[in-house]
């Protein structure tokens, strides 16, 4: 702890010695330049200039609503009937090896998905503003998203079926404010990157504000409940498979930086309890903590320099202990549990120390830490990955030529092909969801 | 930073925001500076932003948060200064760049030269990072806002051009040892 922070104030007092004082001498330049420069009217900036009221509402209810009510009952009658009458559509379990489906991710802030070999890229979710952190169901057949009519406006949780029909509000109230920037000068919804979590059964989702809280919420926009104390802030939740906890990334408030560990909580806000302490260091946001399909085994990656991926595991009792998996000098990170619970993915750095860019590699092993192997010579992120829901590969975000933009690839670990979905969104970096479907 | 001046700026007087930009400038520069190694680009970028500044402040919505706006305009257009410097495969010039100040701190001669060189080796959204969390002092949040990357990028991106100065005022230290262990006492 103390090297880390005389490096800290190594580089703020050089930082310091070399700040230039000299005197500018283009500024007169400068303000003469803008004479061929006209402002740009408000207005030209939506998120300017569109009235409150047109802002505000995330959902258009219409006025015919007890008239739609009706058409709703009757075509909920003719789908009960079609069910009765030809067979009910089989759902898959809600963990553990399913096929798989379609992916999910944001771009330009729409909501696309497509096929697992890449083809039928398409939006499903195209309204104003920006959506993202898609996130299937349980049982694939309707997907969740936050969404934002414009900067600096609250988001709203939203539900829509899988093919982005029957959009219906969750929940705007004491969640994310996106961001406060103008959109003139390309304002961004980057921070927001909440996760989404399903409840085994579908009918609740938990969310964390912006602001740590911790949420869990009907699919219908019932009962919303503020869970925990206020002794910390709560990010990035995921349920248990067996619906039981939810786990969740903790960290004491107004410390930016330094003390992220692991906890859980009961969906009633009892039992809180930290499973992974940390480790002084940099843990790192975004790591949704990942839960085997047995719900024994929770892994994230935690460490001060050298990052390890560690395991919370329960026993019949529930007691919880800890052990790191993946050890030693090697940076490693973002570790992601596969459906079958036999293996889990993670990225480890492969470039010596100081090298810039760092290289990255996608890696696996079995689900005792065991049979370390590198599955490709593909150079993925530091960002989500997950895998399909039958295990056949594994989904990660890579770099391109030009370091705004990125891609995804489709890993088999089967040595076939790559597949790759070019140009997801920056919002696309925090989640990962592929919809699961009936065996 | 003047509210007034700022809702003057933005309903189009020049006077005012010409004043903003007196006031800012100096700054603006140094930073701009550290960024981008070279006072041409630094030049370049701070002029960029103050054009951008101008154009687009009639969208500001929050005349208070004037400040953090134009840092974020200048950061975006260090980078991209950089980024076009590299597409035209030119040599960022690395050397005589500053004046330091004369300090009474106790970094060693060395440690400031592996800091230098392995400042200079950092990407500029790294160094963008570096300057803003440790020099500028700004919070992570401000920092990420500014470069327009989630959070946890931020600080993934902080922690790794951190480790790269660490890395480099260790190996020094080291190299230092062994000479210092090979001199008679």
């Amino acid at each position: 702890m103390t090297a880390r922070r005389d490096v800290d104030r190594v580089i703020a007092i050089w930082l310091t010695e070399i700040a230039p004082e000299s005197h500018v001498d283009y500024l007169d330049e400068t303000l003469g330049a803008l004479d061929g420069v006209r402002q740009r009217p408000a207005w030209a900036s939506p998120g300017r200039w569109l009235p409150m009221q047109m802002t505000l509402p995330r959902v258009v209810v219409p006025r015919a609503a007890p008239y739609l009510a009706l058409l709703a009952l009757l075509l909920a009658g003719v789908i009960i009937a079609l069910a009765v009458a030809g067979g009910q559509k089989r759902l898959p379990p809600p963990f553990g090896l399913a096929a798989t489906g379609l992916l999910a991710f944001e771009s330009e802030g729409d909501i696309l998905v497509a096929n697992a070999d890449g083809s039928g890229r398409r939006p499903i979710i195209a309204t104003p503003g920006a959506q993202w952190s898609a996130t299937f169901s349980r049982r694939g057949d309707r997907i969740a998203y936050w969404s934002a009519r414009d900067v600096g406006a609250l988001a709203s949780l939203l539900v829509a079926d899988a093919d982005g029909s029957n959009v219906r509000l969750v929940t705007d109230e004491a969640t994310y404010v996106v961001s406060d920037n103008v959109s003139a000068t390309g304002g961004n919804f980057r921070h927001a990157l909440p996760s989404i979590s399903w409840s085994p059964d579908d009918r609740r989702l938990a969310f964390a504000s912006d602001a740590g809280d911790l949420y869990v919420v009907g699919t219908d926009g019932s009962d919303l409940r503020l869970i925990g104390d206020n002794s910390h802030e709560r990010h990035e939740p995921a349920w248990s498979p067996d619906g039981t906890l939810i786990a969740y990334r903790g960290r004491p408030y107004n410390d930016p930086y330094t003390t992220m560990s692991t906890w859980v909580i009961a969906p009633d806000g009892t039992a809180d309890q930290e499973v992974i302490p940390a480790a002084g260091g940099q843990e790192i946001d975004h790591v949704n903590p990942s839960w085997s399909p047995d719900a024994r085994s929770i892994i994230v990656h935690s460490g001060l320099y050298d990052i390890d991926i560690v395991e919370a595991r329960r026993d019949a009792n529930g007691a919880w202990s800890n052990r790191v998996l993946i050890g030693g000098p090697t940076g490693d990170f973002h570790p992601s549990w596969s459906n079958s619970g036999t293996q889990f993915s993670f990225i480890r750095i492969v470039s010596d120390p100081g090298v810039q860019p760092e290289v990255l590699a996608l890696m696996v092993a079995n689900a005792d830490g065991s049979n370390v192997r590198r599955v490709s010579t593909a150079t993925p992120r530091f960002a989500a990955q997950c895998w399909s829901p039958d295990d056949r590969f594994i989904r990660v975000f890579a770099p391109t030529e030009d370091p705004v933009l990125r891609t995804m690839l489709l890993i088999p670990l089967d040595g076939s092909a790559i597949v790759e979905i070019p140009a997801p969104g920056e919002l696309s970096m925090g989640t990962c969801s592929t919809q699961r479907l009936a065996n | 930073m003047d509210r007034d001046l700022v809702v003057r700026a933005r309903g189009g007087d020049r006077d005012a925001f010409a004043r903003l930009a007196a006031a800012a400038i100096t700054r603006l520069d140094a930073v701009a500076r550290m960024i981008t190694r070279d006072p041409e680009r630094a030049k370049d970028a701070v002029q960029e932003a103050l054009a951008r500044a101008w154009r687009d402040l009639p969208a500001l919505r929050d005349p208070d948060r004037f400040e953090a706006w134009l840092r974020r305009l200048l950061v975006r257009a260090c980078v991209d200064e950089l980024r076009r410097a590299r597409s035209r495969h030119v040599e960022v010039e690395l050397t005589d760049l500053h004046h330091p100040r004369v300090t009474d701190s106790s970094l060693a001669l060395a440690d400031r030269d592996a800091l230098e060189h392995a400042f200079g080796r950092l990407d500029p959204v790294q160094r963008s990072l570096i300057v803003m969390y440790y020099y500028l002092d700004l919070p992570l949040a401000e920092v990420a806002e500014a470069l327009s990357l989630p959070m946890g990028t931020a600080k993934s991106r902080l922690f790794r051009a951190r480790e790269t100065l660490r890395a480099a005022l260790e190996a020094d230290a080291r190299d230092g040892a062994e000479i210092v262990g090979g001199q008679p006492a």
